[in-house]
């Protein structure tokens, strides 16, 4: 079990670790960072200066380095637009994103579980007929629709809910139901393969045989095996919605990681999508390893030779 | 009083195809401490039979029949809750596949004590106490360590004697096998045998054993029914009907069992020419007619009869007689 999570973990930092060379890499070809940094009114002389300011001249590898060396010390570099520290903007950000996120993926799996194993019960009936119609409808509507569908319902008619902002619990609501009902189809069809699949094996068989309980068997025999590839999908679902949803959080008006990407994005604000992009693939790497140690505890069969 | 007695059971499959029918009124009669063989080909509704016994038949099955009762009980109308509360307690069940039998996500302990604290109640301990006694009476060593393995750690040999120490958790009144041993090596299988019987013997439990097998049913079996296309067309004791087998399928199943010495290196092993008959049509007529090499013109017309002889040997033909006298009356 040791062994098998120190090869993850040093599997995790090697990808992060190229991650790391492509963006910068990416960052520095993809656009002037010194035309960036100038601004439209800049001279050529300036933009020159400017380039030797911050050593832009020197070989890509030694600013690799130097970025690296930056990075190690928990140095994300400053905003070219705001000109602060890019780790206090993510700081600023981060918790908003996380909290929607969370409560995404909770709304996501509380619905598509129980859903996926009625399904699952009662296959090619109405029941499954009527779960697949709510997968679909998730995965079809888009999710800035659904936004707003939900905003005119629960805060122009009934005035139940906050239309917009992030100040309290309360305002995240509706953005989590809009986000989550985007990663529920998955997860709902997902678990019902799983269940399906489970309900027809052997080893149920013989708990049937053996006059177990039919609660026991569902959700104890069953649903730990039909879990297993779902956990994984959550994983990357739940890295997804980390990243920050830009849709989501500019129609329910919520400062978080997404927005700020948006708006780095279409300004070229370099250091602010190089640290957003590295973060979110840790983040990645981080929830696919948790997902991996998780899937061997509850499958005594990953944890040998892997 | 008989242990398991069923009549005219009846099993049909709702196909695409239509309404199969895999078991065409069946009877079955189990005494305590014997041996009951279901012997046939494969997709005669052996197996079907022994489902529908338990309450275990997929979905998609429907059955019906006159009489199914365990220790004199009848079961015809008992609910899934009474069922299941017989299952793995009163009447357990082995399976063919040992590799797959057993849940992958979790260990020998939780599975076999599981069994044990839902039908007996009882603490961890007492349900720990009587897994590590099965499991070294069905021939583990090291039976508590085992405990904590999970099944992937173990070869089939010893997954099916941990199945059937699950099976015997809560000392069943009736056992039935089906096909215990058809995924072993020969080696395991003969010790697997040995076992079964043994343990019958032991606890004085009735068993079904369902195989296609000859050489395991002239070993374990006191009573066969030879079943063909969904119907019993022989029955009788293992002497009478493997010494004096009446009716022409089990004849062929005889011949065509290869026998060192007899069947020399130059003879062919005996074939049935033919195949099995559609399971869609319902066919009151004898369904190993267009097989038969002693078919008369009455078959194309008339049911077979039931002929009987001494000592409950039955078989169902027009042209036979039963010729038995090794039959021990049971």
């Amino acid at each position: 079990m040791l062994e098998f999570t120190l090869k993850r973990l040093g599997l995790g930092v090697l990808v992060i670790l190229i991650i790391s060379v492509i963006t910068f890499i990416l960052s520095h070809v993809a656009i002037d960072p010194a035309l960036g940094l100038s601004g439209d009114s800049a001279t050529a002389e300036d933009i020159e200066a400017i380039r030797q300011r911050y050593g832009f001249d020197r070989p890509l590898m030694l600013q690799y380095f130097d970025y690296m060396g930056r990075l190690l010390q928990g140095d994300l570099g400053q905003s070219y637009l705001s000109g602060r520290p890019v780790s206090e903007l993510l700081a600023e950000r981060f918790p908003d994103t996380a909290l929607l996120a969370v409560l995404s993926i909770g709304f996501a799996m509380i619905v598509a579980i129980p859903l996926g194993v009625i399904a699952a019960l009662k296959p090619n009936t109405l029941v499954d007929r009527a779960a697949l119609f709510i997968a679909v409808c998730g995965q079809a509507i888009p999710n800035f629709w659904a936004g707003l569908l939900l905003i005119l319902l629960f805060g122009i008619y009934l005035q139940w809910l906050p239309i917009s902002g992030s100040t309290s619990f309360v305002h995240f609501i509706m953005p989590a139901i809009a986000l989550g009902s985007y990663a529920m189809p998955a997860l709902m069809r997902l678990v019902r393969a799983g269940m399906v699949e489970v309900l027809r094996s052997d080893y149920i068989r013989t708990a049937r045989a053996m006059g177990v309980r039919r609660r026991t068997i569902l959700f104890k025999y069953g649903l730990r095996n039909a879990i297993l590839p779902v956990i994984s999908l959550i994983a990357v679902q739940f890295g997804f919605m980390l990243g920050g949803s830009i849709v989501i959080e500019s129609i329910f008006a919520i400062n978080g990681i997404g927005y700020l990407a948006w708006q780095s994005m279409s300004r070229a604000d370099m250091p602010v999508i190089q640290a957003i992009v590295l973060i979110i693939s840790m983040i990645y790497v981080v929830l696919t390893l948790a997902a991996d140690l998780l899937n061997s505890l509850m499958d005594p069969r990953i944890r040998i030779n892997r | 009083m008989t242990l398991l007695s069923v009549k005219n059971l009846r099993v049909n499959l709702r196909t695409d195809a239509g309404r199969l029918r895999a078991v065409r009124g069946v009877d079955i009669s189990v005494e305590r401490g014997q041996t009951l063989c279901l012997v046939g080909e494969s997709g005669c509704g052996k197996s079907m039979a022994a489902l529908a016994m338990l309450g275990l038949l997929p979905p998609s099955a429907e059955w019906s029949a006159d009489e199914m009762k365990l220790d004199g009980v009848s079961l015809l109308n008992a609910g899934q809750s009474t069922l299941s509360n017989i299952r793995g307690n009163r009447v357990s069940m082995i399976f063919q596949e040992p590799m797959t039998a057993l849940n992958p996500t979790f260990t020998i302990r939780d599975q076999l004590c599981g069994v044990y604290r839902r039908h007996k109640g009882g603490n961890r301990a007492q349900a720990r106490e009587r897994a590590i006694y099965l499991l070294e009476r069905v021939g583990i060593s090291n039976a508590r360590n085992r405990l904590d393995q999970y099944p992937h750690e173990l070869s089939g040999g010893l997954r099916q004697r941990v199945l059937i120490a699950m099976a015997l958790m809560c000392e069943p009144e009736l056992i039935i096998c089906d096909e215990p041993t058809t995924a072993l090596d020969v080696t395991t299988q003969a010790q697997i045998l040995v076992l079964l019987a043994e343990l019958r013997e032991e606890l004085g439990m009735g068993m079904i054993f369902i195989t296609h097998d000859l050489g395991v049913v002239s070993r374990i079996g006191d009573h066969i029914n030879v079943m063909y296309a969904g119907r019993v067309v022989e029955s009788g004791t293992r002497d009478a009907v493997l010494g004096c087998a009446s009716h022409p399928y089990t004849q062929g199943l005889l011949r065509s069992v290869p026998r060192p010495g007899v069947n020399g290196l130059q003879s062919r092993l005996g074939t049935i020419p033919g195949t099995v008959p559609s399971f869609y049509q319902a066919d009151p007529l004898c369904p190993f007619r267009g097989r038969c090499e002693r078919k008369l013109p009455i078959c194309a017309s008339q049911a077979p009869p039931v002929r009987s002889g001494a000592g409950h040997h039955s078989a169902l033909c027009h042209n036979t007689e039963i010729s038995s006298i090794a039959g021990n009356s049971a």
